[in-house]
């Protein structure tokens, strides 16, 4: 562990010519920060990776193609790491040359020139300012690890709790069957009803605790953005899943050509599936569900939407309809638990989409979402 | 046959389903994992003859099923024990991880009285 930090905070010295690298690897180390000198761009290049608090370059070590080289290196650090580089520039330089190496540089991001001859006292400062700001960003480092660690911890529990309050449920609807069963004629009509109450009360409880858990499973965060994968086998795997709604209903559902996109095939499969589940639930009487998936890019986003000719939502319930546990119609009309939608948008939300509705009462709704293309 | 289950539910059903199936088999019933694994050591220790089968909880308090199944494959006197594993949980890294062990039936505890009954007939293929 000491050691690892020790790397992390090294400062590293690249300075070709004569006695310069001795004497600023000593000027480094009279902050008592360890130094390490190196023999040229190469090797800077292969130090770098190993951990560095900040690098001490001369300007004539590094072409063009070592700043690239450097460059392609940095853009695979994690997001918190922007390492400091302090670049010595030589004595009396022109405009021209010092404004084209400030462009040459410019890829670094966190970089100081300073020209020479350079006090030690200069040096000093320099290295320490930029030592602060390294060790900001491990503190950055540390902290989005202790929260990634709390977010898998509190996924786990979610998990191991929605599973182990399951475990009860399914023992209290299956002796409520039994009893329904093998005891219906001891009972009057009141002991029927009170245990059609049980069992509904133990297989909503089981409903809630499924999208409790599908809940806290679309809120799992993704490390950047997965490669595309084709939408189209989401979308079938969410309709094999409502064959038997889309059979009783005799549904038509249509479906537009649609592209692949960066998601998690499991969070879009969810997404589709929820929304047409609910197209196909919200039909109106009478009227056989005519569904309509549709998908068209808008800047750096896909927009798909699923329409239908339901009974669609009135204004003041567009936004509540996305909340937890919301539910506007009673348990009688229509079956659920209100979290469906609420799930929907928070794997939406995960990946920088968003999500709405436009609805005409009566006539039907269309769900959008966006993705990232 | 030996069952491991606390849920006085579960060791109810398992019980229906042995008595519908017609089975001819005793049970013996333990509720608690570190229960399971003193019992093994005296088949171990040879004071107790090993049952043919072994019906298993997976989500059991104590030593969990996984652990008994872990002193189970070290020792030989346990190899022509039939294993099952009941657990309620069908996620995909629980079976993967049960069929590590080379169980052989892993059963889902289902959510009605005839699924659960099916376990009858699963015994008696073991058996």
């Amino acid at each position: 562990m000491f050691r690892r930090s020790a790397a992390e905070m090294r400062v590293l010295v690249l300075a070709p010519v004569g006695r310069d690298s001795t004497l600023l690897a000593k000027t480094v180390e009279t902050l008592s920060a360890e130094s390490t000198i190196v023999a040229d761009a190469d090797a800077l290049l292969r130090e770098v990776s190993q951990g560095v608090g900040a690098s001490i370059v001369a300007d004539e070590a590094m072409s063009p193609g070592d700043i690239h080289e450097l460059t392609s290196w940095l853009s695979r650090e994690p997001p918190w790491s922007d390492p400091p580089f302090i670049i010595l520039m030589p004595p009396g330089q022109t405009m021209q040359y010092s404004t084209q190496r400030v462009q040459d540089f410019s890829t670094l991001g966190n970089f100081t020139l300073i020209e020479r001859p350079v006090r030690p006292e200069t040096i000093q400062s320099a290295v320490r300012a930029a030592l602060r700001g390294r060790m900001k960003q491990y503190e950055i480092r540390s902290r989005q690890e202790a929260l990634l660690r709390a977010n898998r911890d509190l996924e786990q529990f979610a998990h191991s709790a929605s599973h182990d309050l399951k475990e009860p449920l399914r023992n209290i609807r299956i002796f409520s069957q039994l009893l329904e069963r093998e005891y219906r004629n001891a009972l009057d009509e009141r002991g029927v009803r009170f245990l059609d109450l049980i069992g509904g009360s133990a297989l909503r409880m089981d409903n809630l605790l499924t999208d409790l858990l599908a809940y806290t499973q679309a809120s799992s965060i993704p490390d950047g953005l997965p490669e595309a994968t084709p939408a189209r086998n989401a979308l079938d795997a969410a309709l094999d899943n409502l064959a038997a709604a889309v059979q009783e209903t005799k549904a038509e559902i249509t479906v537009a050509e649609i592209p692949p996109v960066r998601m998690r095939e499991s969070h879009l499969q969810q997404l589709f599936q929820n929304l047409l589940g609910n197209a196909l639930k919200y039909r109106r009487e009478n009227c056989s569900p005519r569904i309509c998936v549709t998908c068209k890019r808008s800047g750096e986003f896909w927009v798909f939407s699923i329409a239908d000719n339901g009974i669609g939502i009135p204004t003041e319930y567009r936004e509540k309809i996305f909340g937890v546990f919301q539910r506007i119609h009673t348990n009688g009309r229509y079956a659920g638990a209100g979290m469906g939608l609420a799930i929907c948008q928070r794997i939406v939300e995960r990946y920088g989409g968003r999500i709405w509705v436009e609805s005409e009462p009566g006539q039907g709704s269309t769900f959008l979402f966006t993705v990232p293309a | 046959m030996v069952v491991v289950e606390d849920n006085a539910g579960d060791v109810f059903l398992i019980k229906e389903a042995v008595a519908a199936a017609k089975l001819d088999i005793d049970l013996y019933f333990l509720t608690a994992g570190d229960e399971a694994l003193q019992f093994f050591a005296r088949i171990e220790e040879d004071t107790v003859r090993p049952p043919e089968l072994l019906l298993l909880d997976r989500n059991i308090p104590g030593a969990d099923g996984f652990q008994v199944l872990t002193y189970l494959r070290m020792s030989n006197r346990f190899a022509t024990i039939r294993v099952v594993v009941m657990t309620s949980s069908s996620a995909r890294v629980d079976r993967d991880r049960s069929a590590s062990f080379g169980i052989d039936f892993y059963f889902t505890k289902p959510g009605t009285y005839e699924e659960f009954l099916t376990l009858g007939e699963i015994i008696r293929k073991l058996a």
